[in-house]
């Protein structure tokens, strides 16, 4: 009976033999293009005339980083709110990837507004994403920009940054003889100074809800560590150590600060409990070990350290404070950031005597340097990891300039007052 | 009965399916209030500065400073003087960094007031890194006069 | 003793091992026929080389062309078995009412549609921003012989949607393939039914 049940067994794998080896085709790579997408000017049914047509805001939101092109109203054949209204073939025709369309209606709370709007997949021909969108009427930026970040990441999967905001600080000038922290929308909309001062400010980082910022003051005459309360201009400094009080970065958690002292001689890496107000120490050499980075874990810390003789990226464990090397290529490396996803990090990296952005995937090792400008410094990473904002010199000024991870989209913020520097890229604020 | 039961349950996953649901979104609003420094530091009092130049990434004092320092020192003790001593670079290279290069040339002045007799008690150090440069400019020319430790007596 | 059911399953397992083994080994049951077959000349010299492709529309891409070039230098020797070789791997196979189940066709035709395929794919994909990890999706695709898409199917996802959705919005894209014309046998055996492998390998 075994044999006869194996003849059957070679009988049925035999005749299978043709279905196994179904053809697979690789397709490794994809257009350059940018996406394009259509945003029907939304059909406006409140009494009053809008004053910034949403439209508009967002063709420069999704325009800003190369990713899409957007088509102006101008060459629309029609002009649909609703689905019902919306013919494929049309925008088929015109080579349309998605379009957005929507109506905007008063709501039933005072001040605001409430739009529905749909985002269509043209080549599916089907509905991606539809929603009621509700927010004040004095802030229509703030509703567009949210209606930017919904399309981006319907369509590139990650979160969109287009309400996100900028930190950064400008110098003394004729205008204004003070240095003073600002904090703008992500598109230069918006600027407001956050704090304002004789003394040079320094490092401005944010908290992980957008709520407070910490930064340095030289205000007493030497630095340190304040913490601000955005939405109420409430500030007050850290604990004071003699010597340096620099560098300060908030944990994931938002429970400690990552910083700098030197009141043991040299400066080491510090960690500061909100709590307890009380320092601990995370590294311990004779050298220098500053700007510390936190891992998007919370597990460790990125530092420059010259312990090796120039600077270099570390990274140590916050628990077991067991420190290792990350970069090997040149001989400075500094002020390095994590991306959001802790693979790589984004530093600044001299080469033949000329300091650029450079990123490097941890565990390769391999730096890719991404800028092409000169004497760039303070990278700031996107939250969601697709674009780095930096310090940089043009025609001797301070300016700050951006550039895609990928390399292949480069800008300059040009809506920022005077000589700026250390820009910090806020996280996502909802 | 189940025949019904079966048609609504179908009816209502084809709904959920080819409709999907509609969401509702918010768009916050985020206020900002300014604060400003309530009163800060400013040079008041500083009766003379002196000041020292540095080679470039380098906090060692030139023989032209430490005979600056032996005859500021002299003065200081005789007139029972404070000094504060300030450590500048230029702005290559990252700020913080700067600021930790701006202290150890501040650090290695003191030490030599201290050697030519200076009470430590007196001196007083503080690193501005590239902060306050003398000169603007992203040539050497202004890069020189920006690697500098200032020595202020009051 | 009833021997007529066990023999009956014998003859009917051997008839079956016959055919799948057949099958699997390219046994010619046809060159077994007591026909008459014509044998080939020993000589065959070309006096211009022969037109290789019957159907004028298939548009070659540039790569495969040289290689074709090559091979229809080659018919002038004057070597039986080398000229036997040539016959057969140049000339398409021919039309005749075979009844095999297998065709064997050469990895060469397989290259030449699936890179047809492949680029046609590839200028409608539009990555999202989300390919900045490593994601693989895998489609399998139905056609029907005019080269238009009837179905699609996610057999094996990436786990983020925007990835597998941008794959699906390439396909909608090309919505029928262009310059797929093809012998039958070859679209039967290897095009009808096929996966596309979104692999963008950062």
């Amino acid at each position: 009976m075994n044999a006869l049940k194996g003849l059957i067994l070679i009988l049925l794998f035999v005749s299978s033999q043709s279905s196994l080896s179904q053809l697979r085709i690789e397709i490794t790579g994809g257009a350059e293009d940018p996406i394009n997408i259509a945003v029907v000017p939304i059909d406006w049914k409140l009494e009053f005339p809008q004053e910034e047509y949403l439209h508009e805001i967002i063709k420069k939101d999704l325009e800003s980083f190369g990713e899409f092109k957007v088509l102006p109203p101008e060459g629309m054949l029609s002009f649909p709110s609703t689905e019902e209204e919306v013919f494929y073939r049309d925008w088929r025709l015109l080579n349309v990837d998605y379009l957005v369309v929507g109506h905007a209606n008063k709501s039933e709370i005072e001040g605001e507004l409430k739009i529905s709007y749909f985002i269509f997949d043209i080549a599916r021909e089907r509905v991606i994403h539809k929603a009621i969108l509700s927010g004040s009427i004095k802030s229509i930026r703030r509703v567009a920009h949210n209606m930017s970040d919904k399309i981006y990441k319907k369509v590139q999967g990650i979160p969109g940054i287009f309400s996100t905001r900028l930190a950064y600080i400008d110098k003394p000038s004729l205008d204004d003889k003070n240095y003073n922290l600002r904090i703008s929308d992500i598109d230069g909309f918006n600027g407001i100074s956050l704090f304002s001062s004789p003394q040079p400010i320094m490092s401005p980082n944010w908290s992980p809800l957008g709520d407070r910022m910490a930064y340095v003051s030289f205000e007493e005459g030497t630095s340190r560590i304040f913490i601000q309360t955005i939405s109420t201009g409430t500030r007050s400094g850290i604990k004071l150590e003699k010597g340096i009080n620099s560098s300060p970065n908030w944990s994931p958690k938002g429970d400690k600060l990552a910083a700098v002292l030197s009141k043991e001689g040299n400066p080491d890496i510090f960690l500061y409990d909100l709590k307890r107000e009380s320092w601990s120490q995370i590294t311990e050499h004779f050298g220098i070990d500053t700007e510390p980075d936190w891992s998007p874990n919370g597990k460790s810390l990125l530092f420059t350290s010259n312990r090796s003789g120039s600077p270099q990226i570390y990274q140590v464990n916050v628990r077991s404070k067991r420190v290792k090397r990350l970069t090997f290529e040149g001989t400075y490396n500094a002020r390095a950031r994590y991306s959001p996803d802790g693979k790589s990090i984004v530093f600044v990296h001299r080469r033949d005597g000329v300091f650029h952005i450079a990123t490097q995937k941890i565990k390769s090792g391999k730096v890719r340097i991404l800028t092409d400008t000169s004497l760039d410094e303070s990278p700031t990473i996107s939250p969601n990891g697709n674009v780095v904002i930096y310090a940089t010199k043009r025609k001797d000024e301070d300016i700050l300039a951006g550039i895609t991870i990928d390399g292949k989209t480069k800008f300059i913020l040009p809506s920022l007052r005077g000589e700026v520097r250390e820009p910090a890229w806020s996280p996502i604020l909802d | 009965m189940t025949l019904t039961r079966k048609s609504l349950l179908i009816s209502l996953s084809f709904l959920i399916t080819a409709c999907g649901s509609i969401s509702n979104e918010r768009a916050s609003d985020a206020s900002a209030v300014s604060a400003s420094a309530s009163g800060a530091y400013s040079d008041q009092g500083i009766t003379s500065s002196n000041v020292l130049y540095f080679a470039y990434d380098k906090s060692d004092v030139n023989s032209e400073g430490r005979a600056k320092i032996r005859n500021l020192a002299k003065i200081i003790n005789k007139e029972g003087l404070n000094v504060r001593i300030e450590g500048h670079c230029d702005e290559r290279g990252t700020r913080e960094y700067n600021l930790a290069l701006g202290e150890s040339r501040a650090k290695t002045v003191a030490e030599l007031l201290v050697i030519n007799g200076v009470s430590s008690s007196k001196i007083s150090t503080v690193s501005y890194g590239e902060e306050k440069p003398a000169a603007s400019g992203s040539n050497e020319n202004s890069w020189s006069q920006n690697r500098r430790a200032l020595i202020k007596t009051f | 003793m009833n021997y007529l059911a066990p023999f009956s399953l014998s003859c009917f397992i051997h008839l079956g091992l016959i055919l799948s083994f057949s099958n699997l080994f390219s046994i010619d049951i046809q060159s077994l026929s007591l026909y008459k077959i014509d044998p080939i000349p020993a000589y065959i010299v070309y006096e211009k080389p022969k037109k290789i492709i019957k159907n004028k529309r298939i548009s070659i891409p540039e790569e495969i062309k040289p290689e074709l070039q090559e091979k229809q230098e080659k018919i002038l020797i004057s070597e039986p078995s080398i000229a036997l070789e040539e016959i057969t791997s140049i000339s398409p196979k021919p039309e005749k009412n075979f009844n095999r189940d297998v065709v064997n066709f050469s990895q060469s035709e397989i290259s030449r549609y699936s890179s047809i395929i492949k680029q046609q794919v590839m200028s409608q994909w539009k990555k999202p921003s989300v390919t900045n990890s490593d994601l693989i999706t895998e489609i399998r695709i139905t056609l029907v012989p005019t080269g238009e898409i009837i179905n699609t199917k996610i057999i094996k996802g990436s786990g983020i949607k925007s990835f597998d959705d941008s794959a699906l919005t390439a396909i909608a894209r090309v919505g029928s393939f262009e310059d797929l014309q093809m012998p039958s046998n070859l679209f039967e055996k290897h095009f009808r039914q096929f996966i596309l492998v979104f692999n963008p390998n950062k």
